[in-house]
């Protein structure tokens, strides 16, 4: 079977110059790309139906370049530039026998992939649209026109310099969705925003230059730290499960003794051998005083860990502390009777745990207000108990190192969300 | 991979390192020492 | 299916189906109408302009589950631009038609008119004004009209339900909603018509023997 012809050679009727239609029998008008007279394409005689341009331009892809974008092959077949009034931009159409049309938008330094769409995208509450169960959003507050200012090629609708539609946009992460509304009709288009140089290759010319400015208000450029984000919460993610990983696989806590003790308050500093304890790995030594009946007293512990070969000592102290008493807002209470030392990195050996104790008692009156008289005797001891762990880790470790580790997934956050914020307010075309 | 994403991760290796090792030998910042040489100018309640 | 040859020219001409009474001979253009068992001459057709259509006579497809051949085609046009109706004969016996422009199609079939109603109709059998916005239910959807507007046969081939001659004026309304749902009703004199189906891309019919075109490569479809 023979192929039909894919392209109509003619002969333009204003400027004489040959002529090839791409897209017989879709194409309504054709701008003559020697003379910029617009011809009737219906009309077998191609009628002149609007004057040559004054200012005549060569598009940047030359029309008939054929390309492969985005799993299709194209063909360039006509050419647009239009305005807001302010900004002005390029349009390719794009066309294939067999996939249909496209649109090819030049913004400058990012191209998107038009599709006409054949159906009209759901509008729900507020100013949010949904298409294929995709929001969008209102790209900016108000719409705006848009104009034709140049037009090249083949097209297949009635275009002409100086047409206007207006312009509404919805916009997600990537993709646009765009209304255009004349007097006659209405069409929405998605819009793909192509990733940079994908376009510029596709059709051999020269890429455009990216611009590196994260503070640029391009507001069709998703935020450069959205695909960091995920792989940099995996990280963080695996390395918190090391972090779990590693705790539990600690020696867990096991207590070795308890010793019963006591002290006299204003008595002079004693020292009493609490027991001995025997290390067999690197670990911590935690200890814990507590003493049940202080009334306005406090005792003074120091705590010391001597090796009983080297004689090193590893110590710590704490301060088992209970006062109360009553001002003008009425009673109070304070200080903490239990007292935890966590002694660190305790290397393998025998020791002997021994502590210097001196217990005190505060003055019935002095500047905190009047405190209860103490409800004791002067001479009666106090009872101090004295519990004593091997093993743990240190629950201060893993929160810090679980900081450190979120500490730059925190500030790509929130640099992400300073962005998507900034191209919400500061949508402009 | 971009650079700092690889930065990431070696910031995040060394983490985990340093806690590995530090929970293996018991060591830590936070614990106890002893008696520190400035400890509240008085003993005694705070209250008021 | 029964052979005959063109009267005009005396080429060999085949009807795929009994119920389908026009042909117009592929080598001489002449327009057959089948009348009983008499073949009758009624004019000839202006041949199809050249387009790139990816469609042609013989390419099969499938709509909905619905196997389909396209075996006749009419070519209109309006002030605005042309397109192609492609007529359909599905494995069943039935008919429609697959309209073909701006690079999308249209797959319709014939309504009953017990299932047409609404204000558009009215006022399109009444032959009065019909404009944008105008409602009607057709096979139980509602419908909005999008365009009404006089369109003009250019040209036909293959096998019709009924001979379309060059110049023959139809008004022809369109009708949409916001799903791939379309409608399409038009008056030939003193009939109105109805058809409703949807809108559809290649890939969705799943075509065979697609008309092939100098230069490009026939995606495939299937992936």
């Amino acid at each position: 079977m023979t192929s039909a012809p894919a392209v109509k050679a003619l002969i333009c009727p204003n400027c004489g110059a040959p002529v090839e239609i791409r897209a017989a029998g879709y194409t309504v008008s054709f701008v003559c790309g020697h003379c910029g007279t617009t011809l009737d394409a219906i009309d077998p005689e191609l009628k002149p139906i609007a004057a040559a341009q004054k200012a005549f331009k060569k598009p940047e892809i030359a029309l008939g370049t054929r390309a492969m974008l985005r799993g299709g092959e194209w063909e360039a077949i006509g050419y647009v530039e239009r305005t807001d009034g302010e900004t002005p931009w390029a349009e390719y159409l794009l066309f294939s026998p067999y996939l249909g049309y496209r649109f090819l938008v030049d913004a400058g330094s990012r191209w998107s992939l038009g599709t006409v769409l054949d159906r009209v995208p759901e509008r729900r509450v507020g100013d949010r649209v949904w298409l294929d169960r995709k929001s969008y959003g209102r790209a900016s507050e108000e719409n705006y026109v848009a104009r034709v200012t140049f037009v090249v090629g083949e097209f297949y609708w009635r275009v002409a310099v100086g047409e206007t539609v207006r312009v509404t946009e919805f916009e997600r992460s990537g993709a646009l969705l765009s209304c255009e509304a004349n007097d006659a009709e209405r069409t929405w288009t998605r819009l793909d925003i192509l990733k940079p140089g994908e376009a510029e290759a596709a059709f051999g010319i020269p890429p455009r230059e990216e611009e590196e400015d994260d503070d640029s208000d391009d507001p069709l450029r998703p935020s450069p730290y959205a695909g960091r984000l995920w792989s940099w919460g995996a990280i963080a993610l695996f390395a918190i499960g090391f972090l779990v990983l590693s705790t539990w696989s600690a020696r867990p806590k096991q207590q070795l003794f308890f010793a019963q003790l006591s002290a006299i308050p204003d008595a002079p500093e004693k020292t009493a051998v609490l027991g001995q304890v025997t290390i067999d790995q690197t670990e911590p030594v935690t200890i814990t005083g507590s003493a049940d009946n202080l009334d306005n007293e406090w005792i003074d512990v120091d705590y010391s860990l001597v090796n009983r070969k080297t004689q090193e000592s590893y110590d710590a102290y704490a301060t088992l502390e209970h006062y109360h008493g009553t001002d003008s807002d009425g009673a109070w209470q304070e200080g903490s009777p239990v007292g935890i030392v966590k002694l660190s990195s305790v290397p393998p050996g025998q020791y002997d745990l021994v502590a210097d104790i001196s217990a005190h008692r505060w003055a019935a009156s002095g500047p905190y207000g009047n405190l209860s008289a103490s409800a004791q005797d002067a001479t009666a001891t106090l009872p101090i108990t004295v519990w004593v762990d091997r093993g743990g880790s240190f629950s201060g470790n893993f929160w810090t190192a679980l900081l450190l580790i979120l500490a730059w997934p925190s500030v790509l956050a929130y640099l992400h969300y300073a962005h998507e914020k900034r191209r919400q307010l500061a949508y402009n075309r | 991979m971009r650079l700092s994403t690889l930065l990431y991760l070696l910031w995040c290796v060394l983490i985990v390192a340093a806690f590995g090792t530090a929970t293996r030998y018991g060591w830590s910042p936070y614990a106890s020492g002893g008696r520190p040489v400035f400890t509240r100018g008085f003993v005694g309640p705070h209250h008021k | 299916m029964p052979a005959a040859s063109c009267p005009q020219c005396g080429a060999d001409i085949s009807f795929r189906s009994t119920a389908l009474p026009v042909k117009v001979c592929d080598f001489c253009r002449s327009v057959i109408v089948r009348r009983g068992e008499a073949l009758e001459l009624a004019g000839s057709a202006a041949t199809v302009p050249d387009d790139v259509s990816p469609l042609q006579i013989g390419t099969r497809g499938q709509i909905d589950g619905d196997a389909f051949e396209l075996i006749g085609r009419i070519r209109w046009k309006w002030a605005g631009g042309g397109w192609n109706e492609w007529f359909m004969l599905f494995a069943g016996g039935s008919t429609g038609w697959l309209g073909d422009a701006m690079g999308r199609f249209m797959a319709l079939r014939e309504v009953a008119p017990q299932e047409v109603s609404g204000d558009a109709i009215e006022r399109l059998i009444a032959a009065q004004e019909v404009m944008p916005g105008m409602t009607a239910t057709i096979a139980g959807v509602s419908y909005a009209v999008t365009d009404a507007r006089t369109v003009t046969c250019v040209a036909s081939e293959g096998e019709l339900p009924h001979p379309a001659p060059a110049g023959m004026e139809m008004f022809s309304v369109d009708l949409g909603t916001p799903t791939p749902c379309c409608a399409s009703v038009q008056r030939e004199g003193e009939t109105v018509f109805a058809y409703a189906g949807r809108y559809c891309s290649l890939g969705d019919i799943k075509p065979a023997n697609l008309r092939a075109i100098e230069g490009w490569t026939i995606p495939d479809f299937s992936a």
